[in-house]
């Protein structure tokens, strides 16, 4: 195919979308005259190519896309929204005062067209600093006669989202990245507060402003339920049945109200239009709701405003301000009830329609059961991202900053002779801490309380995982859900076939959170909010009927048109209307995000909008043929067209989960028939960022995939780019990392291979040594020599020398030397500024760190007698020796001094080191074995590691065994093979390649022993498999203790490696012993090598003395020393303290 | 007062718009709608659904206040045959808040409770029916006239429903009187009146807002009283169409223009 057939067709709508582009390097390499084995000139084939728009969707969307999304739909629209909700501060003291807010800006000043410098995140990072923006206001003031106009003032600061578009690293091109420390391929989308990185995970939650019918067929209870959520408040909304009858309730309103008189309340007096809302004219329908209109009728209430004075008797608020019970009625009809749609004037007519439909709801589940809605559906779900829950918070805390401000200019203003014009842009800076530490506290605490809600939400913010590049991506994926970990139930944790293509399959943890915690899928969206208002019009326009002309008897006879929940109108030609909407969305008129769905049980068109909606693109296909053609992905590789000309041109559009019920989707192109409506991009996008790392996952038993995810995580590998500039607590990396054989397109998208996690061992699949047991691993001695597996700890020491308030601080004291004049061994690596000097070796008891503290910090000391320090120096303890690898001093924010040490510890593979492949299947390293032990094959390649065959009959891990024929086709063919999902390099084509190279198709070889040299009785399965390290490793669990540090109050061992804890003998193994009868040995384990302690019993009274006196009989009579435990000791006495007398009475037991 | 006479003119007017709403709905379908189904020539339901005829259309009357009252608990056929709108016997209109109430004269020949009617409620001889108006845009009243369809602007739609005045003007006395016969102690107790200077701007002072402020508002309105004007939809059609011919709308922009200003 050349270029010149592709310009010929440039039809009318074409050369519109195909504006030009700016050169983008991310998109170089697919210019180049070969990319992923395809050549320019190679035919362009639909069926296979039409993956590409899965990496030009990642090049516009990104895998982080959705947070860093919401967060400048925050910083952008949201902000600007809550400055406008809260635009106006008036003082209670001076009529004339008030103060307006005008505009918000995050990092830029209006006046200059820059952004502000801010410190880059890598100092940040290094410096304990947040990275963060001033936050500017525009304000509008007066000032005794006169209106001010202050531009630019700074209310706080706002910790800013990495890569985000007030972030520095915004749209910066390598050389940018790399001069600020940065790894171009860090995804951002975290923040970084106190030098912390921080994730605010993705938080599922059910929709709000939507109504949930349920039912519980055992107590035949049916409701539907709606939680209201507006910026003000959040409240829940339930029509519910008691014996039959259908009743409102509330938090707020003391008892339930029949909802014949809820709706009379609302206005609609006569019953026969209370049964035209509620039921139609369907007879099933009006029979069961009819015994409703009795109880009204029962309790005498005919009017509204009966109806309102019932209500308002029922109401439980607490008002400063008193209303009348009609009043009260009002205002729960109006504002308290279905918050999310509050009334403001006289017509309650759509409150009314939301609540007849909840009835409605409602009876249609009592007559037929199948009409509820499930709760773990994907479509009845939210979630809600960093941008909200920042959103969120800072509305809460400008709240408050107001209201503070307000307070103080009423304390100014209340003066009734002040000396001069008061201005408030005096006060205003004084509260500006506020919203910095409120919001700076909130992320790095993860506590999330809002005053408005009376919200506390604990654990929202996670430190971002810097085990891998793997970890930190899977982090930014995850989605954690609301669900109560410790219950046990089914539903929400099981896999949702809603949940195609939308989140993972595959990547969830196991235990307690297993289903609850989920991931994204590689190809998937989350919307942000759009506004309602332009699309209720654009429905009036497509010929919906406004409901507030509908009336009530021919509300049910056709479909009703619900925007986001809430009825708008009614249209008879439901087909149509949807197909002209979507027309619409493909065309760009309206915002891709905005969905529509039919839903012919409930004769409802639902329209969303709001934000929070998973959605994920498809091919659209039209007349049975997928609109996108072999040109449109020839435009997309030479660079004409990129991924958001793909939906202007309406080839591809969003889907969210309800909109993809309503439509039939192929998964191939052969699978298109006459009703298909869309087509998959690519089917392998079903899996996550994680779960793409996995070889032929569709061969391997599920479970194991499952498994794989979370080892993922674990591997130790490159982190990223800047990983050497790092100073972080504790950083693992391997020394030579290695991109595997067997690679898989999601491994290219997400860059895995520039950033690996593990090396291609050789394996020989057979026993050897009987060390192989339980899933144990043989390695070569000579692979290790040569540096497979090998990796390296890096661990931060932070010290700050804090200064005190009688103006010491501490110091850093030089180091010791002996009287040769050479430093002592315990100050062998410091350097004379008494800190550790680079590359010098530390042992277990020397130090690193020579600090001092002053021994008076409180009080002030005379000049004349200097001040008196006392020694705190670091103490380096560990089993192992490290290295001394960076040594950094700074300021923090705070002006104390800072100091960070990273200590380097460079680590071979041992016995009991974890190592994985990617198919679930994990062992320890049980023995190293020297090469010449080893088998070896006719090329004279003795493996790498061998694997004990038991380890796949119960697994089922076929990926694996491909991976294996695949990876040695690879390395016999010079060749990096794919292992994708649901594709890949066929297996008859990889036997091809074996059997060519004169190797067997199946992948086995023989192998001669490299003990006797003869020549092994089977034919071993033999070839490279990508392995990974993870990071349990022997070294930092080792651990053993003969005497050591014991508990204060009991005086037994304390526990735990980190403090040099005792080895526990257990109840289990206390029966053992007890079982067995080795009596000595159970009172030496359990008393004497524990807590043994020698008490004075006195035998007359039973009651403990000591030094050979019994206090309570004033005698040393009949004192008899034993020795008892410490900690029964320590009960009797806490016995005494109860006023509980234990008293021992002594016998011997050997009688003479 | 020209103006109530404009407004009761119309109000009489739109009654019949009312009926015809109801009986062919095509007819008061949006405008904009009607247009696009026209350009978009390639819509696949034009096959089997081929153009008749095609009828001019004239936009007119855009000073008209036209109100659409509809009568919700009217029924919509009496022996097969479409009901009559009710005979109003006074109207009256809160202009603030914007409030429709009707007085319908009931019918006491059949199906009248007289007892109830005389002895519970005082004498009922009217309905009260009453609506709030709710601005309407993008709905137009059409009528056909020589072939060519006008076009006049609904400016506001109100649906009424019954208001039974009575039964709460019969609650209230009651309980006034009940409230007379059986002092709380509360409201027998000495009261202490204490005075205190409150300034207006105080903030302590209760502030009505969102429905609550709407419904002080309209039940301290006193609404003005219209007269019921009947029969003058002639009248109304002529001078619409007489307008029509005097103002020519000329459209400011292309089709262009006008798709993209759609949303």
């Amino acid at each position: 195919m050349s270029n010149a057939v592709i310009k010929k067709r440039k039809t009318a709508n074409g050369a519109e979308a195909k504006h030009s582009h700016d050169k983008d390097e991310n998109f170089d390499a697919l210019l180049k005259p070969v990319f992923k084995g395809k050549k320019l000139t190679d035919e362009i084939n639909t069926a296979e190519d039409k993956w590409n728009l899965l990496p030009a969707f990642l090049k516009v969307k990104g895998l982080v896309k959705q947070h860093l999304d919401s967060f400048n739909y925050f910083v952008d629209d949201d902000l600007k929204k809550i400055i406008k909700a809260n635009e106006v501060i008036l003082s209670d003291v001076d009529p004339e005062f008030y103060l307006k807010y005008v505009d918000i800006r995050i990092g830029k000043k209006s006046s200059s067209s820059a952004r502000d410098y801010l410190t880059p995140p890598h100092e940040c990072r290094l410096r304990d600093m947040t990275y963060s923006a001033p936050i500017y206001v525009d304000i509008e003031y007066t000032r005794g006669r006169n209106i001010i106009m202050h531009k630019d003032v700074e209310i706080g600061r706002m910790p800013i989202m990495l890569r985000s578009n007030k972030c520095i690293l915004y749209d910066a091109d390598e050389k940018t990245m790399a001069k600020l420390n940065e790894c171009p391929l860090d995804p951002g989308g975290y923040f970084i507060v106190n030098g912390t990185e921080k994730v605010i995970l993705v938080q599922e939650q059910l929709s709000k402003n939507r109504i949930i019918v349920e039912a519980d067929p055992k107590k035949e209870i049916v409701q539907a339920s709606v939680t209201s959520s507006t910026h003000e408040r959040k409240s829940k909304t339930y029509v519910i049945t008691k014996n039959g009858k259908i009743y409102l309730k509330h938090n707020s309103i003391a008892e339930e109200i029949p909802i014949a008189i809820v709706l009379k309340a609302c206005g609609i007096i006569s019953e026969l239009e209370i049964m035209q809302l509620v039921c139609g004219n369907d007879s099933a329908y009006q029979d069961i709701f009819a015994v409703n209109l009795e109880e009204a009728s029962r309790m005498n209430i005919y009017t509204q405003q009966q109806a309102l004075e019932y209500i308002g008797t029922k109401v439980k608020t607490m008002r400063r301000q008193k209303l009348s019970i009609l009043q009260e009625g009002i205002e729960a009809i109006a504002t308290t009830v279905v918050a999310h749609l509050t009334v403001e004037a006289l017509n309650f007519r759509e409150k009314a329609l939301y609540m007849a439909t909840m009835a409605r709801r409602v009876v249609m589940a009592i007559h037929d059961p199948k009409m509820v809605d499930d709760r773990d559906y994907v479509g009845n779900k939210r979630l809600e991202l960093a941008g909200q829950l920042i959103s969120l918070l800072f509305e809460d805390l400008f709240k408050k900053f107001n209201s503070d401000f307000k307070a103080s200019i009423d304390k100014v203003l209340k003066k009734p002779n002040r000396a001069m014009e008061y201005d408030a842009l005096l006060s205003i800076n004084v509260h500006s801490n506020n919203i910095t530490s409120g919001l700076n506290r909130a992320i790095s605490t993860g506590n999330w309380s809002l005053k408005r809600f009376k919200m506390e939400r604990a654990g929202v913010t996670h430190v971002l995982s810097r085990l891998s590049y793997i970890s930190a991506l899977g982090m930014m994926t995850r989605i954690s859900s609301q669900f109560e970990k410790s219950r046990k139930v089914s539903g929400p944790r099981a896999l949702q076939p809603s949940q195609f293509g939308m989140l993972c399959t595959a990547d969830t943890p196991e235990g307690e959170a297993c289903g609850l915690v989920k991931n994204l899928a590689l190809m998937t969206h989350i919307t942000t909010d759009y506004e309602e208002e332009p699309i209720r019009k654009l429905c009036y326009i497509l010929g919906v009927e406004d409901i507030s002309m509908v009336d009530s008897a021919s509300l049910h006879l056709n479909f009703g048109v619900y925007l986001n929940g809430t009825l708008v109108g009614v249209t008879r030609f439901a087909n149509k209307f949807v197909t002209q909407f979507r027309e619409l969305r493909r065309s760009g008129k309206i915002s891709e995000f905005i969905s529509i769905h039919s839903n012919a049980h409930q004769k409802a068109i639902q329209i969303a909008t709001d934000g929070g909606r998973i959605c994920r693109p498809l091919i659209i296909v039209r007349d049975g043929k997928s609109t996108v053609e072999a040109h449109h992905l020839a435009d997309l590789i030479n660079g004409e067209l990129v991924f958001d000309d793909f939906l202007k041109l309406g080839l591809v559009e969003y889907l969210d989960v309800n909109e993809e019920n309503d439509s039939f989707i192929a998964l191939y192109e052969k699978d298109i028939c006459p009703a298909s409506t869309h087509m998959e991009i690519e089917p392998f996008t079903v899996l996550g960022a994680v779960a793409g790392l996995i070889p032929y996952p569709h061969h391997n038993q599920s479970p194991r995939n499952t498994y794989q995810c979370a080892m993922g995580k674990q591997a130790i590998g490159a982190i990223a780019y800047n990983q050497f500039k790092r100073i972080d607590t504790l950083l693992y990396l391997m020394i030579y990392p290695q991109q595997p054989m067997v690679k898989t397109k999601t491994i290219e998208l997400i860059d895995y291979d520039k950033l690996p996690a593990g090396q291609n061992a050789t394996v020989a699949v057979m026993s050897y040594s009987g060390y192989d047991i339980e899933d144990a691993l043989v390695l070569n001695k000579a692979s290790i020599d040569r540096g497979f597996g090998r990796c390296e700890t890096r661990r931060k020491t932070t010290t700050i020398l804090k200064r005190y308030p009688n103006h010491t601080q501490d110091i850093i004291g030089g180091m010791r030397v002996d009287e040769n004049g050479e430093p002592i061994w315990q100050h062998k690596s410091l350097g004379p500024d008494g800190l550790g000097e680079v590359g010098m070796k530390v042992e277990s008891g020397q130090i690193y760190i020579n600090k001092s503290i002053p021994t008076n910090s409180t009080e002030p000391f005379s000049d004349d007698a200097s001040a008196q320090y006392k020694e705190t120096p670091v103490i380096y303890r560990a089993p192992e020796a490290s290295h001394i690898d960076q040594v950094m001093m700074s300021v923090s924010d705070n002006d104390q001094a800072l100091i960070k040490v990273l200590l380097r510890q460079n680590r071979r593979p041992e016995l009991g080191d974890k190592f994985s492949s990617r198919h679930g299947q994990k062992g320890v390293c049980g023995i190293i074995v020297k090469q010449e032990d080893l088998p070896f094959n006719d090329q004279g390649i003795s493996p790498d590691i061998i694997m004990n065959p038991h380890g796949f009959p119960s697994r089922m891990t076929v990926g694996k065994m491909i991976e294996l024929i695949s990876g040695k086709a690879g390395v016999l063919n010079g060749s990096l093979e794919y292992g994708t999902c649901f594709g890949g390099s066929k297996l008859e084509d990889m036997s091809k390649i074996l059997v060519d190279q004169g190797f067997n198709y199946s992948g086995k070889d023989m192998l001669y022993s490299g003990i006797t040299g003869e020549c092994l009785q089977a034919y071993i399965f033999f070839g490279p498999i990508y392995y990974q390290k993870l990071k349990h490793m022997v070294l930092d669990k080792m651990h053993a203790r003969a005497r050591g540090p014991r508990a204060v109050l009991t005086r037994q061992p304390t526990e735990g490696r980190s403090r040099d804890g005792g080895l526990r003998l257990g109840e289990m193994e206390r029966d053992c012993v007890i079982a067995y009868g080795a009596s000595q040995l159970l009172l030496e384990r359990l008393m004497i090598s524990s807590d043994a302690f020698e008490v004075d019993v006195c035998n007359g009274c039973g009651l403990m003395g000591y030094s050979g006196w019994c206090t309570s009989c004033k005698s040393a009579e009949n004192v008899i020393k034993m020795t008892i435990p410490y900690a029964a000791k320590l009960l009797f006495q806490e016995l005494l303290s109860m006023n509980i007398a234990p008293r021992l009475k002594l016998d011997d037991i050997f009688q003479e | 007062m020209s103006s109530k006479g404009q407004e009761l003119f119309v109000r009489e007017e739109e009654e019949e718009e009312d009926v015809v709403m109801e009986g062919q709905n095509a007819v008061v379908e949006d405008v904009d709608m009607l247009e696009e189904e026209e350009n978009d020539q390639d819509h696949d339901d034009d096959d089997d659904d081929p153009v008749i005829k095609e009828i001019p259309l004239y936009f007119t009357g855009k000073d008209e206040n036209l109100n659409i009252l509809q009568y919700v608990s009217k029924q919509r056929l009496v022996n097969h045959k479409p009901s009559e709108h009710p005979l109003i016997a006074a109207a009256r209109y809160k202009s603030k808040s914007s409030l429709w109430e009707l007085d319908v004269p009931l019918d006491s020949k059949a199906f009248f409770n007289e007892h109830k009617a005389t002895e519970d409620w005082n004498g009922v001889e009217v309905q009260t029916l009453k609506g709030v108006a709710v601005e309407n845009i993008g709905q137009y009243a059409t009528f056909l006239e020589n072939e060519k369809a006008y076009m006049v602007p609904v400016r506001t739609t109100t649906q009424l429903k019954p208001f039974f005045k009575y039964i709460d003007a019969v609650t209230l006395k009651r309980k006034q009187e009940e409230s007379k016969l059986n002092p709380t102690p509360a409201s027998q107790r000495a009261q202490v009146v204490t005075m205190s200077v409150k300034s207006v701007n105080d903030s302590s002072q209760n502030r009505l807002t969102g429905s609550l402020l709407a419904h002080k508002i309209a039940d301290e309105e006193t609404p003005t009283d219209l007269n019921w004007a009947e029969n003058t939809i002639g009248e109304f059609r002529e001078a619409m169409v007489k307008e029509s011919t005097e103002h020519v709308i000329k459209p400011a922009q292309g089709e262009e223009d006008y798709l993209k200003n759609l949303l």
